[in-house]
Protein backbone atom coordinates (compact mmCIF):
# COMPACT_ATOMS: atom_id res chain seq x y z
CA UNK A 1 0.00 0.00 0.00
CA UNK A 2 1.21 3.22 -1.24
CA UNK A 3 0.71 5.66 1.71
CA UNK A 4 2.69 8.50 1.14
CA UNK A 5 0.30 10.32 -2.16
CA UNK A 6 -0.56 13.72 -1.91
CA UNK A 7 -4.41 13.20 -1.49
CA UNK A 8 -3.31 10.99 1.83
CA UNK A 9 -1.26 14.14 3.14
CA UNK A 10 -4.39 16.64 2.17
CA UNK A 11 -6.35 14.59 4.59
CA UNK A 12 -4.52 15.55 6.84
CA UNK A 13 -3.72 19.36 6.49
CA UNK A 14 -5.86 20.69 9.38
CA UNK A 15 -6.84 17.36 11.20
CA UNK A 16 -5.12 18.08 14.30
CA UNK A 17 -4.35 21.46 16.08
CA UNK A 18 -2.20 22.92 18.99
CA UNK A 19 -4.32 23.64 22.07
CA UNK A 20 -1.87 24.04 24.90
CA UNK A 21 1.61 25.83 25.07
CA UNK A 22 3.76 26.59 28.01
CA UNK A 23 7.19 27.51 28.90
CA UNK A 24 9.33 28.37 31.88
CA UNK A 25 11.32 30.58 32.63
CA UNK A 26 14.43 30.83 30.72
CA UNK A 27 17.82 31.07 31.83
CA UNK A 28 20.31 29.61 34.48
CA UNK A 29 18.44 27.34 36.78
CA UNK A 30 20.49 25.56 39.19
CA UNK A 31 18.18 23.08 41.36
CA UNK A 32 15.93 21.97 38.38
CA UNK A 33 16.37 19.11 35.92
CA UNK A 34 15.68 18.56 32.45
CA UNK A 35 12.34 16.58 34.02
CA UNK A 36 11.28 19.06 36.46
CA UNK A 37 11.44 21.71 33.88
CA UNK A 38 9.60 19.65 31.08
CA UNK A 39 6.83 19.10 34.14
CA UNK A 40 6.50 22.52 34.70
CA UNK A 41 6.15 23.24 30.98
CA UNK A 42 3.48 20.30 30.66
CA UNK A 43 1.32 21.43 33.83
CA UNK A 44 1.36 24.97 32.00
CA UNK A 45 0.11 23.75 28.46
CA UNK A 46 -2.47 21.66 30.38
CA UNK A 47 -3.42 25.07 32.42
CA UNK A 48 -3.73 26.93 28.89
CA UNK A 49 -5.54 24.29 26.96
CA UNK A 50 -8.02 23.83 29.85
CA UNK A 51 -7.20 19.89 30.08
CA UNK A 52 -5.81 17.76 33.01
CA UNK A 53 -3.03 14.75 32.90
CA UNK A 54 -6.01 12.71 32.64
CA UNK A 55 -7.39 13.89 29.27
CA UNK A 56 -3.80 12.52 27.55
CA UNK A 57 -3.49 9.40 26.03
CA UNK A 58 -0.22 9.95 24.06
CA UNK A 59 3.25 11.31 25.04
CA UNK A 60 6.49 12.61 23.40
CA UNK A 61 9.39 13.40 25.34
CA UNK A 62 12.44 14.63 23.96
CA UNK A 63 15.55 15.44 26.40
CA UNK A 64 14.11 15.12 29.49
CA UNK A 65 15.15 11.55 31.04
CA UNK A 66 12.69 9.28 30.35
CA UNK A 67 9.51 8.86 29.11
CA UNK A 68 8.27 6.65 32.03
CA UNK A 69 9.67 9.34 34.55
CA UNK A 70 7.73 12.08 33.14
CA UNK A 71 4.50 9.67 32.83
CA UNK A 72 4.73 8.66 36.35
CA UNK A 73 5.45 12.17 37.52
CA UNK A 74 2.13 13.66 35.83
CA UNK A 75 -0.10 10.22 36.21
CA UNK A 76 -0.09 9.71 32.31
CA UNK A 77 -1.35 6.46 30.90
CA UNK A 78 -0.16 6.90 27.31
CA UNK A 79 -2.12 4.66 24.66
CA UNK A 80 1.27 5.72 22.40
CA UNK A 81 4.61 7.03 23.26
CA UNK A 82 7.75 8.21 21.91
CA UNK A 83 11.50 9.66 23.02
CA UNK A 84 13.84 11.34 20.69
CA UNK A 85 16.90 11.91 20.54
CA UNK A 86 18.40 15.20 22.00
CA UNK A 87 18.73 16.60 19.15
CA UNK A 88 16.91 19.77 17.31
CA UNK A 89 16.33 17.93 14.19
CA UNK A 90 13.95 15.70 15.69
CA UNK A 91 11.47 18.38 17.10
CA UNK A 92 10.21 18.55 14.03
CA UNK A 93 9.98 15.43 13.49
CA UNK A 94 8.29 14.85 17.11
CA UNK A 95 5.07 16.94 15.76
CA UNK A 96 4.86 14.97 12.85
CA UNK A 97 4.93 12.12 14.59
CA UNK A 98 1.97 13.84 16.95
CA UNK A 99 -0.25 14.80 14.10
CA UNK A 100 0.46 11.06 12.49
CA UNK A 101 -0.49 9.35 15.72
CA UNK A 102 -4.05 11.70 16.05
CA UNK A 103 -5.00 10.99 12.31
CA UNK A 104 -4.75 7.25 12.84
CA UNK A 105 -6.02 7.14 15.55
CA UNK A 106 -3.45 5.82 17.92
CA UNK A 107 -3.65 8.60 20.50
CA UNK A 108 -6.55 11.65 20.61
CA UNK A 109 -4.36 13.99 22.75
CA UNK A 110 -1.09 13.91 23.13
CA UNK A 111 1.53 15.81 25.50
CA UNK A 112 5.09 16.77 23.73
CA UNK A 113 7.27 17.51 26.63
CA UNK A 114 10.95 18.74 26.71
CA UNK A 115 13.67 19.84 29.33
CA UNK A 116 16.78 21.57 28.99
CA UNK A 117 19.63 22.16 32.11
CA UNK A 118 21.99 22.19 29.73
CA UNK A 119 23.25 25.45 31.57
CA UNK A 120 23.18 24.65 35.37
CA UNK A 121 24.22 21.45 33.73
CA UNK A 122 27.50 22.82 32.10
CA UNK A 123 26.74 21.44 28.78
CA UNK A 124 29.53 22.66 26.13
CA UNK A 125 28.59 21.27 23.09
CA UNK A 126 32.07 20.50 21.67
CA UNK A 127 35.10 18.22 22.60
CA UNK A 128 33.59 14.91 23.77
CA UNK A 129 30.59 14.46 21.14
CA UNK A 130 28.00 13.53 23.98
CA UNK A 131 24.91 12.42 22.41
CA UNK A 132 23.75 16.24 23.15
CA UNK A 133 26.62 17.25 20.58
CA UNK A 134 25.96 15.27 17.92
CA UNK A 135 27.05 17.32 15.59
CA UNK A 136 30.23 17.92 17.29
CA UNK A 137 32.45 16.04 14.87
CA UNK A 138 30.44 16.12 11.55
CA UNK A 139 26.71 14.84 11.52
CA UNK A 140 27.66 11.22 9.80
CA UNK A 141 31.07 10.80 9.99
CA UNK A 142 33.85 8.99 12.23
CA UNK A 143 35.24 10.95 15.09
CA UNK A 144 38.87 9.04 13.77
CA UNK A 145 38.84 11.74 10.60
CA UNK A 146 37.64 14.89 12.86
CA UNK A 147 39.15 14.55 16.55
CA UNK A 148 42.76 14.69 15.54
CA UNK A 149 42.14 17.75 13.46
CA UNK A 150 40.35 19.57 16.39
CA UNK A 151 37.00 19.81 14.79
CA UNK A 152 34.92 19.35 18.02
CA UNK A 153 31.96 21.46 17.64
CA UNK A 154 28.81 21.93 16.06
CA UNK A 155 29.86 25.54 15.37
CA UNK A 156 32.46 24.55 13.41
CA UNK A 157 30.41 23.01 10.94
CA UNK A 158 28.74 26.28 10.34
CA UNK A 159 31.38 28.40 10.19
CA UNK A 160 32.70 26.29 7.38
CA UNK A 161 29.37 26.17 5.57
CA UNK A 162 29.36 30.21 6.06
CA UNK A 163 33.17 30.58 4.48
CA UNK A 164 32.56 28.88 1.94
CA UNK A 165 29.48 30.70 1.44
CA UNK A 166 31.22 34.31 1.66
CA UNK A 167 34.01 32.58 -1.19
CA UNK A 168 31.40 31.72 -3.77
CA UNK A 169 28.73 34.60 -3.27
CA UNK A 170 30.78 37.68 -1.83
CA UNK A 171 28.23 37.02 1.72
CA UNK A 172 30.06 39.11 4.07
CA UNK A 173 29.96 39.92 8.14
CA UNK A 174 28.56 43.18 7.65
CA UNK A 175 25.63 40.92 6.21
CA UNK A 176 25.22 37.83 8.45
CA UNK A 177 25.68 40.58 11.37
CA UNK A 178 21.73 41.58 10.44
CA UNK A 179 20.67 38.31 11.66
CA UNK A 180 22.07 38.34 15.37
CA UNK A 181 20.95 42.09 15.72
CA UNK A 182 17.19 41.58 13.92
CA UNK A 183 16.66 38.72 16.69
CA UNK A 184 18.45 40.60 19.53
CA UNK A 185 15.88 43.59 18.73
CA UNK A 186 12.97 40.86 18.72
CA UNK A 187 14.12 39.68 21.98
CA UNK A 188 14.22 43.00 23.58
CA UNK A 189 10.06 43.18 23.13
CA UNK A 190 9.82 39.60 24.63
CA UNK A 191 9.80 39.73 28.84
CA UNK A 192 10.75 35.92 28.85
CA UNK A 193 13.90 36.38 26.19
CA UNK A 194 16.87 35.67 27.96
CA UNK A 195 19.15 38.15 26.21
CA UNK A 196 17.12 41.56 26.03
CA UNK A 197 20.20 44.13 25.48
CA UNK A 198 20.23 45.44 21.93
CA UNK A 199 22.82 45.13 19.71
CA UNK A 200 24.13 47.17 16.56
CA UNK A 201 26.37 46.12 13.77
CA UNK A 202 28.87 47.73 15.56
CA UNK A 203 28.95 45.73 18.66
CA UNK A 204 28.77 42.84 16.39
CA UNK A 205 31.75 43.55 14.08
CA UNK A 206 33.35 44.41 17.23
CA UNK A 207 33.01 41.15 19.30
CA UNK A 208 35.03 38.20 19.61
CA UNK A 209 35.21 35.29 17.32
CA UNK A 210 34.46 31.57 18.90
CA UNK A 211 35.02 29.56 15.43
CA UNK A 212 35.62 32.80 12.73
CA UNK A 213 34.28 33.30 10.91
CA UNK A 214 31.52 33.18 13.33
CA UNK A 215 30.95 35.13 16.56
CA UNK A 216 29.71 34.83 19.81
CA UNK A 217 26.67 36.56 18.43
CA UNK A 218 26.28 34.10 15.65
CA UNK A 219 26.13 31.10 18.56
CA UNK A 220 22.70 29.89 19.96
CA UNK A 221 22.98 30.33 23.57
CA UNK A 222 22.91 27.30 25.75
CA UNK A 223 20.19 27.89 28.90
CA UNK A 224 18.19 25.91 31.28
CA UNK A 225 14.44 25.76 30.49
CA UNK A 226 11.73 23.75 29.38
CA UNK A 227 8.40 23.75 26.68
CA UNK A 228 5.38 21.71 26.29
CA UNK A 229 2.61 21.82 23.72
CA UNK A 230 -0.44 19.82 23.17
CA UNK A 231 -1.95 18.51 20.19
CA UNK A 232 -5.44 17.09 19.70
CA UNK A 233 -7.94 16.02 16.75
CA UNK A 234 -9.25 19.63 15.70
CA UNK A 235 -13.03 17.72 16.50
CA UNK A 236 -11.54 18.26 19.75
CA UNK A 237 -9.92 21.30 20.00
CA UNK A 238 -13.25 22.95 19.75
CA UNK A 239 -13.72 22.20 23.73
CA UNK A 240 -10.51 23.36 24.78
CA UNK A 241 -9.96 26.86 26.19
CA UNK A 242 -7.79 28.37 24.36
CA UNK A 243 -8.72 29.13 19.92
CA UNK A 244 -7.19 26.26 18.38
CA UNK A 245 -3.95 27.02 15.82
CA UNK A 246 -3.94 24.53 13.16
CA UNK A 247 -0.94 22.20 12.17
CA UNK A 248 -1.98 22.75 8.12
CA UNK A 249 1.44 21.26 6.15
CA UNK A 250 4.08 19.25 7.29
CA UNK A 251 7.57 18.63 5.25
CA UNK A 252 10.61 16.52 5.64
CA UNK A 253 13.54 15.55 4.07
CA UNK A 254 17.12 13.87 4.89
CA UNK A 255 20.26 14.63 2.89
CA UNK A 256 22.48 12.56 4.85
CA UNK A 257 24.59 10.85 2.41
CA UNK A 258 28.03 12.24 2.43
CA UNK A 259 27.16 14.17 5.48
CA UNK A 260 31.03 13.66 6.59
CA UNK A 261 31.61 16.94 5.11
CA UNK A 262 29.15 20.30 5.05
CA UNK A 263 27.04 20.28 2.71
CA UNK A 264 27.98 21.90 -1.30
CA UNK A 265 24.43 22.89 -1.49
CA UNK A 266 23.93 24.50 1.58
CA UNK A 267 21.27 21.60 2.33
CA UNK A 268 19.30 23.89 -0.49
CA UNK A 269 17.84 20.90 -2.22
CA UNK A 270 16.56 19.58 0.86
CA UNK A 271 15.24 22.31 2.59
CA UNK A 272 13.72 22.86 -0.83
CA UNK A 273 11.75 19.14 -0.83
CA UNK A 274 10.66 20.18 2.70
CA UNK A 275 9.28 23.61 2.34
CA UNK A 276 7.17 22.40 -0.71
CA UNK A 277 6.08 19.26 0.99
CA UNK A 278 4.83 21.26 3.47
CA UNK A 279 3.04 24.60 1.25
CA UNK A 280 1.40 21.30 -0.83
CA UNK A 281 -0.15 19.80 2.16
CA UNK A 282 -0.87 23.34 3.65
CA UNK A 283 -2.55 24.52 0.20
CA UNK A 284 -0.57 27.55 0.43
CA UNK A 285 2.31 29.41 -1.21
CA UNK A 286 5.49 30.69 0.30
CA UNK A 287 3.87 34.05 -0.43
CA UNK A 288 1.46 33.39 2.33
CA UNK A 289 4.04 32.80 5.50
CA UNK A 290 3.59 36.14 8.01
CA UNK A 291 5.98 34.63 10.33
CA UNK A 292 8.89 32.14 9.58
CA UNK A 293 10.66 30.28 13.00
CA UNK A 294 14.06 29.47 11.51
CA UNK A 295 15.92 27.15 13.07
CA UNK A 296 18.94 29.18 14.38
CA UNK A 297 21.71 27.06 15.98
CA UNK A 298 23.96 29.29 14.24
CA UNK A 299 23.07 32.38 12.43
CA UNK A 300 24.57 31.22 9.17
CA UNK A 301 21.25 28.93 9.17
CA UNK A 302 18.95 31.90 8.65
CA UNK A 303 20.35 32.53 5.36
CA UNK A 304 20.65 28.83 4.26
CA UNK A 305 16.81 28.48 5.03
CA UNK A 306 15.72 31.58 3.11
CA UNK A 307 17.49 30.46 -0.24
CA UNK A 308 16.80 26.94 0.25
CA UNK A 309 12.78 27.66 0.64
CA UNK A 310 13.40 30.31 -2.07
CA UNK A 311 12.55 33.46 -0.65
CA UNK A 312 15.70 34.84 -2.63
CA UNK A 313 17.70 33.06 -5.22
CA UNK A 314 20.89 31.27 -3.89
CA UNK A 315 23.88 33.60 -2.56
CA UNK A 316 21.37 36.42 -2.31
CA UNK A 317 20.25 35.98 1.55
CA UNK A 318 22.93 38.05 2.54
CA UNK A 319 21.35 41.21 0.75
CA UNK A 320 18.11 39.96 0.87
CA UNK A 321 17.94 40.45 4.78
CA UNK A 322 18.92 43.94 4.81
CA UNK A 323 16.72 47.30 5.53
CA UNK A 324 14.39 45.61 7.99
CA UNK A 325 13.08 42.59 5.96
CA UNK A 326 12.75 40.13 8.80
CA UNK A 327 12.15 42.41 11.05
CA UNK A 328 8.85 42.54 12.61
CA UNK A 329 7.32 44.95 10.39
CA UNK A 330 9.30 43.56 7.05
CA UNK A 331 8.55 41.64 4.62
CA UNK A 332 9.04 38.21 6.50
CA UNK A 333 9.14 38.44 10.21
CA UNK A 334 11.74 35.99 11.10
CA UNK A 335 12.14 34.59 14.85
CA UNK A 336 9.90 37.04 16.53
CA UNK A 337 11.10 35.36 19.69
CA UNK A 338 14.47 36.47 19.34
CA UNK A 339 15.24 32.86 18.73
CA UNK A 340 17.85 30.52 19.81
CA UNK A 341 20.22 33.47 19.94
CA UNK A 342 18.73 35.83 21.75
CA UNK A 343 15.57 34.31 23.70
CA UNK A 344 16.43 30.33 24.90
CA UNK A 345 18.07 27.61 23.02
CA UNK A 346 15.11 24.99 23.22
CA UNK A 347 16.02 23.17 20.09
CA UNK A 348 13.30 24.22 18.29
CA UNK A 349 10.45 23.92 21.00
CA UNK A 350 10.06 27.76 21.86
CA UNK A 351 10.10 28.65 18.13
CA UNK A 352 7.20 26.22 17.33
CA UNK A 353 5.42 27.81 20.67
CA UNK A 354 6.53 31.34 19.19
CA UNK A 355 4.33 30.53 15.94
CA UNK A 356 1.48 29.36 18.08
CA UNK A 357 1.33 32.40 20.03
CA UNK A 358 2.08 34.37 17.00
CA UNK A 359 -0.87 33.08 15.34
CA UNK A 360 -3.16 33.33 18.77
CA UNK A 361 -2.14 36.85 18.77
CA UNK A 362 -1.11 36.94 22.33
CA UNK A 363 2.62 38.10 21.33
CA UNK A 364 2.16 42.15 22.53
CA UNK A 365 4.49 44.75 21.75
CA UNK A 366 6.22 41.69 19.22
CA UNK A 367 3.00 40.82 17.84
CA UNK A 368 2.87 40.66 13.99
CA UNK A 369 -0.29 42.19 12.66
CA UNK A 370 -2.59 39.78 11.10
CA UNK A 371 -0.57 36.62 11.68
CA UNK A 372 -2.10 34.07 10.03
CA UNK A 373 0.35 31.51 8.93
CA UNK A 374 3.20 30.25 10.76
CA UNK A 375 5.82 28.09 9.24
CA UNK A 376 8.60 26.60 11.42
CA UNK A 377 11.84 25.23 9.20
CA UNK A 378 14.89 23.15 10.93
CA UNK A 379 17.53 23.53 7.89
CA UNK A 380 20.01 20.40 9.15
CA UNK A 381 21.00 17.13 7.63
CA UNK A 382 17.31 16.23 8.24
CA UNK A 383 15.13 19.08 7.34
CA UNK A 384 11.61 18.85 8.99
CA UNK A 385 8.96 21.83 8.67
CA UNK A 386 5.60 22.48 10.26
CA UNK A 387 2.92 25.21 8.73
CA UNK A 388 0.23 26.38 11.35
CA UNK A 389 -2.78 27.84 10.47
CA UNK A 390 -5.01 30.17 12.71
CA UNK A 391 -7.63 29.30 10.23
CA UNK A 392 -8.43 25.64 9.38
CA UNK B 1 33.60 -4.49 12.48
CA UNK B 2 32.60 -5.08 9.18
CA UNK B 3 35.73 -4.21 7.10
CA UNK B 4 33.45 -1.85 4.96
CA UNK B 5 33.87 0.74 7.67
CA UNK B 6 37.27 0.24 8.83
CA UNK B 7 39.55 2.88 9.08
CA UNK B 8 42.50 1.41 9.91
CA UNK B 9 44.34 1.00 6.73
CA UNK B 10 43.83 5.29 6.52
CA UNK B 11 45.55 5.32 9.68
CA UNK B 12 48.09 3.11 9.28
CA UNK B 13 48.94 4.57 6.15
CA UNK B 14 49.03 8.10 7.91
CA UNK B 15 52.18 6.48 10.24
CA UNK B 16 54.19 5.31 7.22
CA UNK B 17 53.56 9.31 6.19
CA UNK B 18 51.02 7.83 3.51
CA UNK B 19 47.75 9.11 2.27
CA UNK B 20 45.55 6.22 1.73
CA UNK B 21 41.92 6.76 0.45
CA UNK B 22 39.09 4.73 0.23
CA UNK B 23 37.87 3.89 -3.08
CA UNK B 24 34.74 1.45 -4.55
CA UNK B 25 35.66 -1.91 -5.68
CA UNK B 26 33.76 -2.02 -8.77
CA UNK B 27 33.71 1.52 -10.46
CA UNK B 28 36.37 3.46 -8.83
CA UNK B 29 34.89 6.05 -7.29
CA UNK B 30 36.94 7.75 -4.66
CA UNK B 31 34.61 7.91 -1.32
CA UNK B 32 36.18 8.83 2.03
CA UNK B 33 35.32 7.49 4.59
CA UNK B 34 34.55 4.50 3.25
CA UNK B 35 30.67 3.41 2.56
CA UNK B 36 28.86 -0.02 3.00
CA UNK B 37 27.76 1.00 -0.48
CA UNK B 38 28.74 2.78 -3.30
CA UNK B 39 26.95 6.18 -3.39
CA UNK B 40 27.54 6.18 -7.18
CA UNK B 41 26.99 2.64 -8.68
CA UNK B 42 25.24 0.63 -5.54
CA UNK B 43 28.52 -2.07 -5.61
CA UNK B 44 28.15 -3.91 -2.16
CA UNK B 45 31.94 -4.72 -2.76
CA UNK B 46 34.47 -3.83 0.05
CA UNK B 47 36.10 -0.83 -0.84
CA UNK B 48 39.61 -0.91 -1.88
CA UNK B 49 42.98 1.48 -0.41
CA UNK B 50 44.13 4.17 -2.84
CA UNK B 51 47.75 5.68 -2.83
CA UNK B 52 46.77 9.32 -3.14
CA UNK B 53 49.11 12.21 -4.20
CA UNK B 54 48.12 14.50 -1.11
CA UNK B 55 47.32 17.12 -3.80
CA UNK B 56 44.65 19.15 -3.84
CA UNK B 57 42.69 22.49 -3.13
CA UNK B 58 40.98 24.74 0.30
CA UNK B 59 37.63 23.22 -0.14
CA UNK B 60 36.25 25.22 2.69
CA UNK B 61 37.89 25.56 6.35
CA UNK B 62 37.17 27.59 9.95
CA UNK B 63 39.37 29.14 12.29
CA UNK B 64 39.19 28.15 15.83
CA UNK B 65 39.68 30.67 18.34
CA UNK B 66 38.54 28.20 21.36
CA UNK B 67 40.18 24.81 22.19
CA UNK B 68 37.42 22.48 23.25
CA UNK B 69 39.48 19.19 23.70
CA UNK B 70 42.04 19.69 26.79
CA UNK B 71 44.83 17.97 25.83
CA UNK B 72 44.51 18.46 21.55
CA UNK B 73 48.21 19.29 19.99
CA UNK B 74 48.07 22.47 18.19
CA UNK B 75 47.72 25.67 19.67
CA UNK B 76 44.60 27.84 19.22
CA UNK B 77 43.87 29.97 16.63
CA UNK B 78 44.03 26.90 14.41
CA UNK B 79 42.92 26.39 11.79
CA UNK B 80 40.44 23.10 10.59
CA UNK B 81 40.23 22.48 6.75
CA UNK B 82 37.93 20.59 4.25
CA UNK B 83 40.88 19.60 1.48
CA UNK B 84 39.30 18.28 -2.37
CA UNK B 85 41.46 16.10 -3.22
CA UNK B 86 42.79 15.54 -6.79
CA UNK B 87 41.20 12.23 -6.83
CA UNK B 88 37.74 13.74 -6.36
CA UNK B 89 37.13 12.68 -2.12
CA UNK B 90 37.36 14.98 0.57
CA UNK B 91 39.48 14.81 3.98
CA UNK B 92 39.38 16.73 7.20
CA UNK B 93 43.00 18.07 8.14
CA UNK B 94 44.94 21.56 9.59
CA UNK B 95 46.37 23.78 8.00
CA UNK B 96 50.64 24.29 8.43
CA UNK B 97 52.34 27.36 9.29
CA UNK B 98 51.19 30.69 11.37
CA UNK B 99 47.37 30.80 11.31
CA UNK B 100 46.34 33.89 9.55
CA UNK B 101 43.23 33.44 8.00
CA UNK B 102 43.08 35.89 5.98
CA UNK B 103 45.80 34.75 4.32
CA UNK B 104 43.90 31.64 3.19
CA UNK B 105 41.87 31.13 0.08
CA UNK B 106 39.29 28.68 -1.05
CA UNK B 107 40.43 26.93 -4.09
CA UNK B 108 43.93 27.61 -3.65
CA UNK B 109 45.99 24.61 -3.98
CA UNK B 110 47.46 22.32 -1.20
CA UNK B 111 49.05 19.41 -0.49
CA UNK B 112 49.56 17.09 1.97
CA UNK B 113 52.22 16.80 4.56
CA UNK B 114 52.70 14.48 7.75
CA UNK B 115 53.22 15.52 11.48
CA UNK B 116 53.62 12.59 14.29
CA UNK B 117 52.60 14.14 18.02
CA UNK B 118 53.89 13.64 21.45
CA UNK B 119 51.54 10.60 21.70
CA UNK B 120 53.36 9.26 19.11
CA UNK B 121 49.59 9.70 16.41
CA UNK B 122 49.90 10.77 12.69
CA UNK B 123 47.97 13.80 11.19
CA UNK B 124 47.68 15.15 7.91
CA UNK B 125 48.89 19.22 8.01
CA UNK B 126 48.08 20.59 4.42
CA UNK B 127 50.27 23.30 3.57
CA UNK B 128 49.76 25.96 0.86
CA UNK B 129 51.34 25.03 -2.63
CA UNK B 130 52.56 28.29 -2.93
CA UNK B 131 54.83 27.97 0.04
CA UNK B 132 56.66 25.48 -1.94
CA UNK B 133 58.55 28.23 -4.52
CA UNK B 134 57.36 26.69 -6.99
Amino acid sequence: MQIHRRADRAALRAATAVVGVGTTEFGNLPGSSADDLGLTALEAALADAGLTARDLDGLIVNRVSSYEAVASRMGIEPRWTAQLPAEGRMTGIAIQMAVLAIATGMASTIALVYGNNGRSGGHTYGGGGASASAAAEGYGTNPALTLPYGMTSPGAFYAMMFQRHCAQYGTTAEQLAQVAVTLRDHASLNPHAVFTDPISREIYLESRFIVEPLKIYDYCLINDGGVAMILTSTDRARDCAQPPVHVLGLGQQGQLRNSDFPPDDFWREAIATAGQQAYTMADCARSDVDVLMAYDNFSPNVLFTLEGLGFCAPGESGAWIQDGRIGLRGELPINTSGGHLSESYMQGWALNVEAIRQLRRTCGDRQVQDATIAQYLCAAPVVTSVVYGAQA
Amino acid sequence: MNPRYLLTAHLEGLTRHELLISACAACGTQQFPPKAVCTRCGSTEIPRWNLVSGEGQLWTYATFHKTYLTDFHLPSPYVVAVIELDEGAKIYGNIAGPTMSSSLRIGQRVRAEFTTTDDENSHLIFVPADKEGT
